[in-house]
């Protein structure tokens, strides 16, 4: 009896320590890739996953078989890096880039070789000087019985408290220059909570889709993209808004919604675009990437992707002024119309 | 797996509350966001309740465990994994007196937050699902007081609700006009062999005089979901058990 129970005992704990970190046994193990197989994983996921093919008439197969040859086994890192992130340059997007701990791959076309018409040494000297506000991430300032914000990045959070401040200080100005030049995105709930204090009433701005499947036009159907009106105070009154090819993604999203308030009006040049919102993934040797993976559209239906064109147009170099913002000016005189 | 264990044994109708805590090791992996495996360990933490009768054994888990991950190139995620399972056992008139079988519920819930993923985020997994399950029980040596039980099951068919191809919403939450369609346009069935799930909870107890137990545990599980993406996990929760007679 007593060697039946100690042979039960041993099957028992025999049972027990065999099933014991099961989850270890069956987990995947770490991979080498080939750089070929990086370079089809990446390719694949684009294809299947990236928003703006037929918009940029960008045929995706003819750069796999550009780039395809360029590929070699025995190709180091940077190689690779460069060839991969050369592959994603030809998708013509701000929000494509392929990052690794050595280098970040980008196409920035959309600002480079236009001029951007900001002089930030000029702007602290002429019109914030010294006494300027911080509120927040805004640099703040009377300019001409105008209120002038300085908002450097969308990445840099608005809070209530900051914009409560703001509609106060409006009290006593006649009008509001926001200035968002080279200002190149961030977080889309810094836009809204922007706009949510200029508006009477909720208001359609924009519609938006997404990739839902593997194929070029597999989309979402469109859906409106509005701002809610803030619960409290707020400020209608005339509103400048300042942009330049370097006023991207976020940015472009906030020139959207200023562009449909009637009361609003954009200066300068056109906003770089970047209507897509970027999806993020890793490829198996640990770089990362992002890629657009939704369309933005005006009312009109045009794609925000390629920019957010201004009411007035100031890109005329025979429109500069020296020793002054020709863009604040401009924006000052059709405040005080 | 169990064919080796042929012993007699008797239960009396009890009613237990319980709770155990431990260590939580786990990796997952979402081939929506990368073909890496990320894994991790936290603490774990169970409440259930379980109803013993003379034919049939009922028991419910509620899981829960956050644990930060991280893979081969120190990118992290931190995962939250929280499941409600039902179990229910029936000793069967020409089943082994230690053999019991019936069937399973669970309601797992995944949600992964990738550090390096600015949008779309979090991605998550919820599954309902009916499945098989099976239990073994044993007294050890002479003592009534130590007791072993290993108990397993899979899951068939159910339902399932998870991100999307891109977004972290089911889709139809975009476009759909009430939050009801929306929901039911994201359901996909769990259907054999496409979805897996299924899980291992080894327990050994030692009852104390009072009639409470305690012991130590390991419980396994994996899953395999197939949406729109694919998703893994697995995890192996090692754990010290405390048992209340009600």
């Amino acid at each position: 009896m007593t060697g039946t129970n100690n042979f039960t005992r041993f099957l028992l704990i025999l049972l027990f320590v065999a099933l014991q970190s099961c989850e270890k046994i069956i987990r995947p193990p770490l991979q080498q890739s080939t750089p070929r197989e990086l370079f089809e994983y990446l390719w694949n996921d684009i294809d299947q996953r990236y928003s703006y093919f037929e918009e940029k008439q960008i045929d995706w197969m003819a750069v796999k078989q550009q780039y395809d040859s360029l590929i070699h086994d025995d190709m180091d890192e940077f190689e690779l890096f460069d060839v991969l992130g050369n592959m994603l340059w030809e998708l013509q997007d701000g929000h494509v880039n392929l990052l690794s701990s050595f280098n970040r791959s980008r196409n920035w076309d959309w600002f480079e070789g236009y001029p951007l018409f900001y002089d930030e040494q000029l702007i602290f000297d002429e019109y914030l000087k010294t006494d300027y506000r911080i509120i927040g991430p805004l640099l703040v300032q009377t300019i001409d019985s105008m209120l002038y914000l300085n908002y450097r990045s969308f990445e840099r959070s608005i809070s209530e408290q900051h914009m409560n401040e703001i509609i106060r200080l409006l009290q006593t100005h006649k009008g509001l220059i926001i200035d968002l030049r080279n200002n190149g995105g961030g977080s889309l709930k810094n836009a809204y909570t922007m706009a949510s204090r200029f508006i009477e009433q909720e208001t359609k701005f924009a519609q938006q889709r997404f990739k839902s499947g593997p194929k070029h036009n597999d989309f979402t159907p469109f859906v409106n993209m509005q701002i809610s009106a803030h619960n409290g105070e707020r400020y209608l009154g005339k509103i400048a808004v300042l942009t330049n090819r370097k006023s991207y993604s976020a940015t472009t999203f906030f020139a959207q919604m200023m562009k449909v308030l009637p009361q609003a009006r954009l200066f300068g040049d056109q906003t770089g675009g970047g209507g897509g919102i970027p999806a993020y993934a890793e490829l198996a040797n640990g770089w990362t990437y992002r890629f657009s993976a939704s369309q933005t559209i005006d009312l009109e239906g045009n794609h925000i992707e390629f920019g957010v064109l201004v009411d007035h147009l100031l890109t005329d170099p025979s429109l500069v002024i020296a020793g002054k913002d020709h863009f604040i000016e401009a924006a000052i005189e059709w405040l005080q119309q | 797996m169990f064919g080796f264990l042929f012993f007699s044994f008797s239960q009396k109708p009890t009613r237990q509350l319980f709770l155990n805590a431990g260590t939580q090791s786990s990796w997952e992996r979402d081939f929506a966001y990368s073909p890496l495996v990320y894994n991790g360990a936290s603490l774990g933490l169970t409440l259930g309740y379980l109803n013993q009768g003379i034919k049939k054994r009922d028991e419910i888990h509620i899981n829960y465990s956050k644990i930060g991950m991280s893979n081969h190139f120190d990118a992290e995620m931190t995962a939250y994994h929280a499941s409600i399972q039902t179990f229910t056992f029936y000793k069967g008139d020409k089943l082994p007196e230690f053999l019991e079988i019936g069937w399973s519920n669970n309601n797992g819930l995944s949600v992964r937050n990738f550090e390096d993923a600015l949008n779309f985020t979090p991605r998550f997994d919820f599954h309902t699902s009916f499945g098989a399950a099976v239990r073994v029980h044993k007294h050890i040596g002479d003592s009534s007081r130590w007791k072993f039980s290993s108990q397993a099951h899979i899951q068939l068919i159910g339902f399932l609700f998870s991100s999307s191809f891109v977004t972290s919403p089911p889709d139809p939450f975009f476009h759909e006009s009430s939050t009801f369609r929306a929901f039911r346009n994201s359901i996909r069935f769990f259907e054999p062999f496409s979805q897996q799930d299924l899980a291992v909870l080894n327990q050994v107890f030692y009852q104390l005089k009072n009639g409470n137990e305690i012991g130590l545990g390991y419980r396994f599980h994996y899953t395999a979901l197939k949406n729109a993406q694919r998703s893994q996990r697995s995890g192996g929760h090692y754990f010290i058990q405390l048992n209340f007679k009600l």
